[in-house]
């Protein structure tokens, strides 16, 4: 890589930063700034990860670990949803693969603002100190659990009532504050840096994944933010917005007359555009890498963008339906029920998509694709038991039961994760210039799909037989059936088994990092322009003097005639192989 | 051949001898100013949002039955005005500025800044003038959101200063600003970035305060009318 890569360091040498601070830690490139969230985000995943085995040993074996008690179980469950769902997810699907790729996707040197983009990063790793720094203070962090409903969650008597309520309050803020700079920059950058010949309808769908959900981040953290400063100032200032009155013990709070229920619909029109806000990126990864390893086109370009825009407009008008148990108007259960079930359409549409993109594909297994097609298994699953919990009848009794759990964990805790490792695997060449180990990759993959079932699947048995969640314990629910112990001791067991298997993903990153397989410039022989960089990792303004040229889709795979099975996007000439000397190609006549 | 007489999706091409030749089509020409438009456009999306989660809020919390609401400091009147001043005095600016007449416009953009800072002092004076009245923070929920409400639009108010203080910085030095970071980026495409001149900024300026304008008198309706 001497001569190109010596060409366009001349060409970039009067801009490029020179010193260490600026190059790697305060960077405006958008490739530092995608590692740097990327990396943030995994570490805080793994604290999420270690707080999900200490619950689940508790479940599993209670008093095995005497430390785990209900006040730090509480804790423990409010940290795993928010650093999973908002800290790991959202930050690694947007701020990570959003940053890294955007602009190498699109064919830009970088993003539309780098400097705001830089203030996102350093405004969410803030984010993320000021969430840790719950567990350094007096009382500890909040035990409120993630959706942080009050009164409970600023009450005395919820672990973590006093500074660790408001430490995570103000993470919450500060986070959507980092959002909303990324997402202007996303969408921004999506819509002005394309280069010439890349028209929105020629672009990669892990683009339009990011950019739609960018749109809808952007529209749905403010109500978050509104509720989190709302319920700030009834937490310090005394105000009574969402505390109605309440008698603790005997003592009866300043409070009087708020409502609770404000808070909640405030929460949940953020909350559910955000499990949105997550899939999107991830269906888009999911998309291009499917297409790459099953060198085919995806199927129904359009219908994936179409049905991506919808479920980013649907997810508006459905929050409600977390709140079936909170009571409301049945009229209004009923409005909300429909919309709830209409997200299935465009849902089921993306499904069959991926399925017809598989099917007749020369499938090539490696890790990235198992990964893929993992992630359809279990958004299939997932999604269909959503199905379920929409109707409103249906959903009271299954609620507060174990068969939620199971449906939102597989639907958006492992079908985004799944999609996360695929990209990783899938873009790690990019990214060091050297290759995942397959083997090490393949024992991650199965541990962790099979696992993950293992882990889940009982969840939806437990909640038909009405198993509540969110208890610390279950020796004095009567109606626990004899066998809840034995299944509760097997799903701890595959979730440790799981667990496992990360940190053979963490060995592997590392290993590859520093001894793997030196990558080729294009490894997985794909269309997009990321992989026709003129450095195999692109330097700083990746495109060296002159921006890449777009010709055509980045489906072109296994064009009939065509002498290779992928055309680039940016290859104007397509060289054919002659009618008569080139064997006539599978489904060429259709 | 007559397999490609039909390029691939997405590409208009033409067919020459044996070879598929595609050409480029499409595409954008990177334009800062529509960059600008397009980013403040999208602050002030999220910023209704915020503000209409703040009035729904506000109709909800007004319909339960322990709602009273708070009397409104009579200055608040005064800082309306301010604001519209602030806000009249950029638009105004915009004349000068694509005349290229730069005394009248720095005059008009401290004209101003000045008015937007005294309404930021008048909110705080608001707010003691609250106090003074017997109305703290947790007095009723009426003047619980008239607390929150100046609040969140007092610093969405304050942050427009930072804008205009740019702006200044760009007229004083008669300068403009440099890509940031200093990069090739634009420039390489096509050789022409085009001059992004004082006058969109300051109308993305005006925009912003006309927005914060609006918003401001939106939730002064609504404390005065329930």
């Amino acid at each position: 890589m001497a001569t190109p890569a010596a060409a366009a360091h001349a060409a970039h040498e009067h801009h490029e930063p020179q010193s260490f601070w600026r190059k790697y830690v305060f960077s405006l490139d958008h490739k530092v700034i995608g590692i740097q969230y990327t990396v943030t985000a995994l570490a805080v995943g793994a604290i999420g990860l270690v707080l999900s085995w200490l619950m689940r040993l508790q479940l599993g074996f209670p008093g095995a670990v005497g430390a785990v008690n209900p006040t730090n179980y509480y804790q423990f469950m409010t940290y795993h949803g928010l650093i999973m769902v908002v800290y790991l997810q959202t930050a690694i699907l947007l701020g990570g693969f959003g940053n890294y790729l955007i602009p190498l996707m699109i064919g830009a040197r970088d993003m539309a603002y780098p400097t705001l983009n830089m203030l996102s990063y350093w405004t969410y790793l803030l984010s993320v100190i000021l969430l840790l720094a719950g567990y350094f203070v007096p009382g500890g962090p909040s035990g409120g659990s993630w959706v942080l409903y009050p009164p409970q969650s600023i009450t005395a008597g919820t672990p973590g009532s006093g500074l660790g309520i408001t430490l995570l309050l103000a993470s919450i803020a500060v986070f959507v504050v980092s959002a909303t700079m990324g997402g202007l920059n996303y969408i921004t950058t999506v819509l002005q840096m394309r280069t010439r010949g890349m028209t929105l309808m020629r672009m990669p769908l892990t683009v339009w994944g990011v950019f739609i959900s960018a749109v809808v981040a952007l529209l749905s953290f403010p109500p978050l933010f509104v509720a989190g400063v709302m319920l700030l100032f009834d937490h310090l200032l005394g105000t009574s917005f969402f505390i109605p009155t309440v008698n603790v013990l005997g003592t009866v709070l300043p409070h009087e007359g708020g409502s609770p229920l404000l808070f909640q619909h405030l929460f949940w029109f953020f909350g559910h555009p955000e499990v949105y806000v997550v899939i999107l990126p991830a269906m888009g990864i999911i998309s291009d890498v499917m297409a790459t390893h099953a060198r085919k086109p995806i199927f129904g370009y359009k219908a994936m963008i179409v049905s991506m825009a919808a479920i980013g407009v649907i997810s508006f008008i459905v929050w409600a339906h977390h709140m079936f148990a909170s009571g409301m108007n049945p009229f209004f259960g009923y409005i909300f029920a429909a919309t709830t079930l209409v997200v299935a359409i465009p849902s089921a549409m993306k499904t069959y998509n991926w399925l017809l993109t598989l099917w007749k594909g020369s499938i090539r297994f490696t890790t990235p694709m198992l990964f893929t097609i993992g992630f359809v298994s279990t958004f299939v699953i997932g999604g269909l038991t959503g199905l379920f919990l929409g109707n409103v009848a249906v959903d009271l009794p299954l609620h507060d039961t174990y068969f939620v759990v199971g449906h939102f964990h597989l639907v958006m805790g492992v079908s985004a994760i799944l999609a996360m490792f695929a990209g990783i695997y899938h873009w790690f060449p990019k990214v060091t210039g050297r290759m995942m180990n397959e083997t090490l990759g393949k024992i991650h993959f199965f541990v962790t799909f099979l696992g993950a079932y293992l882990v889940f699947f009982p969840m939806f048995l437990m909640g038909f037989q009405g198993i509540p969640r969110r208890y610390f314990s279950f020796d004095l629910v009567a109606f626990a059936p004899s066998g809840l112990d034995a299944v509760n001791a097997m799903v701890t067991v595959a979730a440790l088994a799981v667990g496992a298997a990360q940190l053979v993903f963490v060995a592997n990153i590392v290993w590859s990092a520093v001894r793997g397989r030196e990558a080729d410039a294009n490894p997985w022989q794909a269309n997009t322009l990321e992989w026709q960089t003129p450095q195999i990792r692109p330097g700083h303004g990746n495109w060296g003097p002159k921006l890449p040229e777009v010709y055509r889709w980045p489906y072109d795979y296994s064009v009939p005639g065509a002498a290779r099975d992928f055309i680039p996007q940016n290859e104007p000439e397509v060289a054919v192989v002659s009618p008569a000397a080139g064997p006539e190609p599978e489904g060429a006549g259709r | 051949m007559t397999r490609f007489s039909q390029p691939s999706r997405g590409s208009r091409g033409a067919v020459a001898e044996g070879r598929l030749v595609v050409l480029p089509g499409g595409g954008h020409r990177d334009d800062p100013v529509a960059r600008s438009q397009i980013a403040v456009g999208l602050l002030l999306a999220a910023m209704t949002m915020v503000f209409a989660a703040l009035v729904s809020a506000y109709l909800v919390r007004m319909d339960l039955s322990d709602w009273r609401a708070a009397p409104l400091p009579p200055v608040l009147w005064v800082n309306t005005a301010l604001l519209v001043a602030a806000s009249a005095a950029l638009e105004a600016a915009l004349r000068p500025a694509r005349a290229g007449d730069t005394r009248r416009l720095s005059t008009l953009l401290w004209v101003a800044g000045l008015a937007t800072a005294a309404f930021i002092v008048g909110q705080l004076a608001a707010w003691f003038q609250m106090r003074a009245m017997g109305y703290g923070v947790a007095a009723t929920p009426g003047a619980s959101f008239f607390y929150l409400l100046t609040l969140v639009h007092g610093v969405h108010v304050l942050g427009g200063l930072v804008p205009w203080v740019r702006l200044l910085a760009r007229l004083r030095s008669g300068r403009e600003p440099e890509e940031p970071g200093g990069r090739a980026r634009a420039r390489d495409r096509d050789g022409d970035d085009g001059p992004a001149g004082v006058v969109p900024a300051l109308r993305l300026c005006a925009v912003y305060w006309h927005f914060l304008l609006g918003v401001w008198i939106v939730l002064y309706l609504l404390m005065l009318l329930t």
